[in-house]
């Protein structure tokens, strides 16, 4: 039975070494603020305010998939959010349709920028993305001079609880499904599982890598620029830098989530795990009354020891694979 | 024997290519302001080059091998930030006591150094890309750094340890040593121990070298504890030269530092690069920095224009290596 266990497929994988991880947490800071963390409220609260980095997290997925990284995602979300608060500011025409759009339109041209770039420069994708943040984040505080931007429109600062539920989960939940749909089930899903797995592998099978790029760094900006959205709905100011620096966060949640080793792997289940990981960890803690300054040191200290874990895990899978033993992963 | 040849000239073709950018810049900005070509301006160079320098030598050997430390400058503020706090409160404010300073010069290189193992035990013994666990170390440090600082500034040093970054040694500036001592170090250690030939070997083809029978486990551990070290006394003339520590200090110069590399010559995919393009790439951006200083160019823009430059630099080796 124990050993039926051991083989199973949902026992191995590192999802569900991560929801182990996630429960005990949850059990821990549940009983440690003596249920306050638990409660239905609290976990709501939690949920909407990482929305918009789970967003961003499922773009980080699929870039990551494809055997790149993508440090301009904060970027996109900035640059997007502050031209459609200008937008919202200065037009009538402006509505939720319009505005997203829009928003949507200026994330993907940035990413597709980077498909370019990143397509035909020779270099790891961290480089030229680290190439163009600086370039993006030096032209965005040139230009808007650091004024941040508020006082939206009724239709857009009008909150609500409903409103604010429909604006933060459902466009994390439409976020979620249009990613999982692309990776599950569509040809272009495959081909950035194929393109991370093994790049010269897919050019040989005759993957347009170009286009396979372009969606990738899109479909990223695009996320980025959704994340942006809500950021914007959720803080009402779009200021140049407010997001600046939160990429870590980004990341932390799909790596977090198992797609790590070498691209060509990872879910979009492991990815929502990983974020309700990162949101545990923050919102737990503030309810402890642990000071704010030592979130981004357990956080570093979990990715660290997760990544030990799943590499562990493996090299381990890899010495039973080659002693002809039966594979878990 | 021709081929020897040739590869000579190529590679010293590249250094050519630098020295002939940095011509340019010397001329461009000693066209707008006459004065550039003085010996104050060498001078004060000595003394803003070394902490690019080393932290540019630090990311240089991680590259070296085929992957990056994005960890140099969280490392960096938490090893500035511990030599701060231990100066601070054993040394009365005014005074001096050069044992203090010597100890907390040494736990500020250790604590990077340890960093760096640690950032070369998880990179090599749980095969995780250097980019992932470089970045969660930054992550960890960076908090390390708030936790302990709370966001304050921890300034006002004893005479001595100012002396290490402002100070001068006959008539060199006192970072400019530390920096040559440490260049002069990492020229040995690539060209005159086997752990050079490993590093670039490692770089161009981690599988090969496995078959060669090289540790690499050893290895990466070696390198990334070199990288660490190094920052460790990059932190040591930045603590010094800026007077003060805190969190979150000097990250622009992570991009600078991977910009000097690439620009330098240093292979972003590992395996390739010298020392004295490096070093030349240094100057370059120092004599850029200056340039656009001279001009008044706000620093978003400057930030813009590097990060333009490190396309640039990307730009140029691909076309490069294709052609």
């Amino acid at each position: 039975m124990l050993s039926k266990l051991k083989n199973s497929k949902i026992t191995g994988t590192h999802e569900f070494y991560m929801v182990i991880a996630l429960a005990a947490l949850a059990v821990f800071f549940g009983i440690g603020t003596k249920g306050l963390f638990l409660s239905g409220s609290n976990l709501l609260n939690m949920v909407i305010s990482y929305s918009y980095l789970g967003i961003m997290a499922m773009g980080m997925l699929v870039v990551i998939i494809s055997g790149g990284i993508d440090m301009t995602i904060m970027l996109s979300a900035t640059i997007s959010q502050y031209v459609m608060a200008l937008f919202m500011l200065n037009s009538g025409m402006a509505n939720w349709a319009t505005a997203i759009l829009l928003s949507l339109a200026v994330g993907i041209v940035l990413g597709l920028l980077n498909a370019v770039l990143v397509h035909y420069l020779k270099a790891p994708t961290l480089i030229i993305t680290i190439a163009t943040m600086s370039v993006y984040f030096g032209l965005l505080m040139y230009f808007t001079k650091g004024v941040r931007l508020f006082s939206f429109p009724e239709w857009f600062s009008g909150k609500s609880d409903g409103k604010t539920f429909a604006v933060a989960i459902g466009l994390l939940a439409a976020a979620v499904i249009v990613t999982f749909v692309i990776m599950k089930f569509t040809k272009m899903g495959r081909k950035v599982y194929a393109i991370g797995g093994n790049l010269e592998g897919a050019k040989r099978v005759g993957i347009n890598i170009l286009l396979v790029h372009l969606f990738v760094y899109g479909f990223v900006g695009a996320m980025g620029a959704l994340g942006g959205v809500v950021h914007l709905y959720l803080v009402q100011q779009a200021a140049p830098n407010a997001l600046y620096g939160g990429e870590m966060d980004v990341i932390a949640m799909a790596v977090l989530g198992g797609v790590n080793l070498a691209g060509g792997k990872g879910t979009v289940g492991g990815t929502i795990i990983g974020m309700l990981l990162v949101a545990t960890l923050s919102n737990g803690l503030l309810l402890l009354g642990v000071s704010s300054y030592w979130q981004d040191f357990f956080i570093g200290a979990v990715i660290l020891v997760s990544f030990c874990f799943s590499g562990w895990r493996a090299i381990k899978n890899r010495e039973k694979e080659s002693k002809g033993g039966k594979l878990d992963d | 024997m021709t081929e020897k040849l040739k590869k000579l000239t190529t590679a010293n073709g590249d250094n050519l290519l630098l020295l002939l950018i940095l011509a340019i810049a010397v001329t461009l900005v000693s066209m707008k302001q006459a004065s550039f070509f003085s010996f104050g301006t060498l001078e004060s160079i000595c003394y803003q080059l070394p902490e690019m320098g080393l932290l540019t030598m630090a990311m240089m050997v991680a590259m070296l091998s085929g992957g990056i430390n994005l960890s140099i400058i969280a490392s960096a503020n938490l090893s500035g930030i511990l030599m701060a706090l231990i100066m601070t409160t054993y040394i009365p404010k005014g005074e001096d006591n050069a044992v203090i300073v010597l100890g907390a010069v040494a736990v500020g290189i250790l604590v990077s150094t340890l960093a760096g193992f640690v950032n070369g035990v998880i990179i090599s013994c749980f095969k995780i890309p250097a980019m992932l666990v470089t970045l969660g170390m930054q992550m960890l440090l960076n908090g390390a750094c708030l936790t302990i600082t709370k966001g304050a500034t921890i300034s006002g040093y004893p005479a001595t340890f100012k002396f290490l970054g402002n100070g001068k040694l006959g008539f060199i500036p006192m970072p400019f040593v530390i920096f040559l001592a440490t260049l002069i170090l990492l020229i040995v250690l690539l060209k005159n121990t086997p752990f050079g030939p490993r590093v670039y070997l490692y770089g161009s083809n981690d599988t090969a070298t496995g078959f060669s029978g090289v540790d690499e486990k050893a290895l990466l551990i070696k390198t990334y504890t070199l990288s660490g070290f190094i920052v460790g006394l990059a932190a040591v003339v930045l603590t010094s030269r800026f007077n003060s520590a805190a969190a979150g200090y000097a990250e622009s110069f992570l991009m600078q530092s991977i910009l000097i590399a690439v620009l330098g010559g240093i292979s972003p995919n590992g395996g390739k690069g010298k020392v004295s393009g490096m070093v030349l790439g240094v100057i370059i951006i120092q004599v850029v920095a200056s340039g656009l200083n001279i001009l008044r160019i706000s620093s978003y823009l400057t930030t813009a224009v590097y990060g333009i430059i490190l396309l640039a630099a990307v730009a140029f080796r691909s076309y490069k290596s294709s052609s």
